[in-house]
């Protein structure tokens, strides 16, 4: 078992060295912030984080809390969603309207 | 009415209907049949490009394509189109006619096939309408109108009709089978073809209409309007004029008025002395026709039709033709006043309102004519003001005149374009007609490219014509204009919101609902750029 070494502050006197063991333990702590970048939640164990999707798939959402603007939502539950929107002016229409002609 | 429809309490709506085979894009335009009643044709026509026409069943609500028009020109701005009703295909019967059939001796333009004319092809309700004319030697002097029930296929069919005319149509006697043309002109550089008709019956596509008179080259918005005699007042029936009469002269499943004269000479007619024309103001009428509809007296008279010249006012009016009658009729003949059959064409950048004869005889009102297939830029004078983008024709044939004349069925209003002013030409004002520039109406809004309208002559008493004045993205873009009144009010916008780079065209249609005895506007709309289709019912 190898004991665990803690590096000296570097600082303009004392430099941090690049070729003996204080450097494997610098790439070390370089390896620690790779596998936990800022926005990582550890106790999610999930990433957190604003961003904007160019393009892709994403598989499944399980909460969308608020959508600001939704530019076009081509199908709705395996259906085209512009049948959804039709048959619900067409529902709003029979009732308002077709009712009125007897 | 079964309207129930509670002003200020129910809102009005648009409905979602079949998306059109074809986006919108500029020059595409829409037309449709504007005849109150059962015989209307029910479908609304898209012209999509010079070798795509579409069609909306009014009934059914679904779309199909028709045919290519083959249209010559290059097919963009300054295309038009519109819907004539009558003398689409004309002729005479041979001998062998019965009670309930007749034979034709004239050709049809195209074959029909097996009982192809018993179905118009909306919901197969009744067939096509049959007019005959029992104007042969020894004939009745009638005419009657029926639904054609069958017909022998060929050129020259055996054709059948749902009830009887009444009568034995003796060979010679004049047929007319009225069912309509599409009639579709093109732009760009004009070349034979680049004016078609499309008659909807035969299925037949013309191949020689004139395209003389017309401007060498049409690259901005036009607007067609027809005055055919088959349009009347919202409250009467195709075949019984601008003026309702007390004699019928024809049962079916409909039955016909007519008026009855008093007076016949070789030039002139002298209407009633009481009820129906006798109220008639001076020259109300000038430039529309009277057809004979009865003579039993002087058989061959009756068919005939002439334009008015002039006419007096008042009781007893007497009606000056523009030409003589080829058979003076006899002094008790019926007759109606119907519009002229003519088809006015205005189109931008200039003041001309060029006319097109789509009957089968010249029409003469004594100081102007124009023979048959043919267009002229001096029967109706020109214009204040050139069109511009967006112009329109609102006509006012729907209408009941009130009591003054203040509004009549010869005006016809025009929406210049590119501003808020309308012009009304009144074919009636003068013997070439007469325009009144920029006349005040309530409520105006600048028209714009994008444009589009139709006149909707069935409810609301035949006054609105209804209007999408195009902004891009704009919630409200519909308006209405009450032709007999002049006022244009805001009206109920689209759930749909019509967006993108305005693109010219005419994306707007109406046709009659008929249930029994009611009949409502149906008013459909194209969406700018767009295959998304919207009706609308105006109760109100």
């Amino acid at each position: 078992m190898v004991a665990k070494v803690v590096p000296p502050e570097a600082t303009e006197d004392n430099p941090v060295p690049v070729s003996d063991g204080t450097s494997r333990n610098f790439l070390w702590r370089i390896l620690q912030m790779l596998m936990a970048p800022l926005g990582y939640d550890k106790s999610l164990q999930r990433q957190r984080g604003t961003v904007i999707v160019e393009s892709g798939t994403v598989t499944t959402v399980a909460t969308v809390t608020t959508t600001g603007t939704l530019t076009n939502q081509t199908n709705i539950g395996g259906f085209n969603a512009d049948a959804h929107v039709r048959a619900s002016i067409n529902a709003a229409w029979n009732l308002n309207v077709r009712a009125r002609i007897t | 009415m079964a309207n129930t429809f509670k002003k200020v309490i129910d809102q009005l709506a648009w409905r979602q209907t079949a998306p059109a085979p074809n986006a919108h894009a500029a020059a595409i335009c829409l037309a449709s049949d504007l005849r109150s009643g059962l015989s209307r044709n029910p479908f609304v026509y898209q012209l999509v490009s010079a070798t795509v026409l579409n069609r909306f069943n009014v009934v059914t609500k679904a779309w199909n394509f028709v045919q290519s028009p083959a249209l010559a020109g290059t097919f963009g701005v300054g295309a038009a189109m519109a819907f004539a009703p009558s003398l689409g295909l004309v002729g005479t019967i041979a001998a062998g006619a019965t009670t309930t059939s007749v034979v034709l001796t004239t050709a049809l333009p195209a074959a029909v096939g097996l009982n192809m004319l018993a179905n118009r092809g909306g919901s197969g309700e009744y067939g096509f309408k049959l007019r005959i004319i029992d104007n042969g030697a020894g004939g009745s002097g009638k005419t009657a109108e029926r639904y054609i029930t069958g017909n022998t296929a060929g050129t020259t069919p055996t054709i059948q009709v749902l009830s009887a005319f009444g009568f034995t149509p003796v060979s010679g006697s004049r047929y007319e089978i009225v069912a309509g043309r599409v009639m579709m002109l093109s732009s760009g550089l004009l070349a034979a073809n680049a004016f078609r008709s499309y008659e909807v019956a035969s299925n037949f596509l013309s191949t020689t209409l004139s395209i003389t008179n017309l401007p060498a080259t049409l690259t901005t918005d036009s607007a067609m309007m027809v005055l055919d005699e088959q349009y009347v007042p919202y409250d009467m029936k195709p075949g019984e004029g601008m003026i309702s009469g007390t004699y019928t002269y024809d049962t079916g499943v409909e039955t016909r008025n007519a008026l009855a004269a008093t007076a016949m000479a070789l030039g002139t007619l002298t209407g009633q002395a009481a009820l129906g024309d006798a109220v008639v103001a001076a020259n109300e009428y000038r430039n529309f026709q009277i057809r004979i509809v009865e003579d039993t007296t002087n058989v061959t008279a009756v068919g005939q039709r002439r334009i008015i010249a002039s006419h007096t006012g008042g009781a007893s009016p007497v009606y000056t033709l523009g030409s003589n009658w080829a058979v003076t009729p006899s002094a008790t003949a019926k007759y109606v006043i119907e519009l002229p059959n003519l088809l006015l064409l205005r189109t931008t950048a200039n003041t001309s309102v060029y006319t097109y004869n789509y009957g089968d005889a010249s029409v003469t009102n004594g100081t102007g004519t124009i023979a048959a297939n043919a267009w002229s830029a001096t029967y109706f004078g020109v214009a204040g003001a050139a069109g511009a983008v967006g112009g329109m024709w609102a006509p006012s044939w729907g209408i009941q005149p009130d009591t003054a004349r203040n509004a009549r069925h010869s005006h016809c209003h025009f929406f210049r374009g590119s501003a808020a002013t309308v012009d009304t030409l009144d074919i009636a004002g003068a013997i070439a007609g007469s325009w009144s520039s920029a006349i005040a109406i309530d409520g105006s809004v600048a028209l714009t490219t994008g444009t589009s309208g139709c006149y909707s002559p069935f409810d609301n008493e035949g006054r609105m014509f209804y209007m999408n004045i195009y902004t891009a993205s704009a919630i409200n873009q519909m308006y209405r204009f009450d032709v007999k009144h002049r006022v244009m009010s805001p009206f109920t916008p689209t759930d749909f919101l019509q967006s993108g780079t305005a693109a010219a065209g005419n994306r707007m249609a109406t046709y009659c609902a008929v249930d029994g005895t009611d009949e409502y506007d149906v008013v459909l709309l194209q969406s700018h750029l767009s295959t998304i289709s919207q009706e609308m019912i105006p109760l109100v």
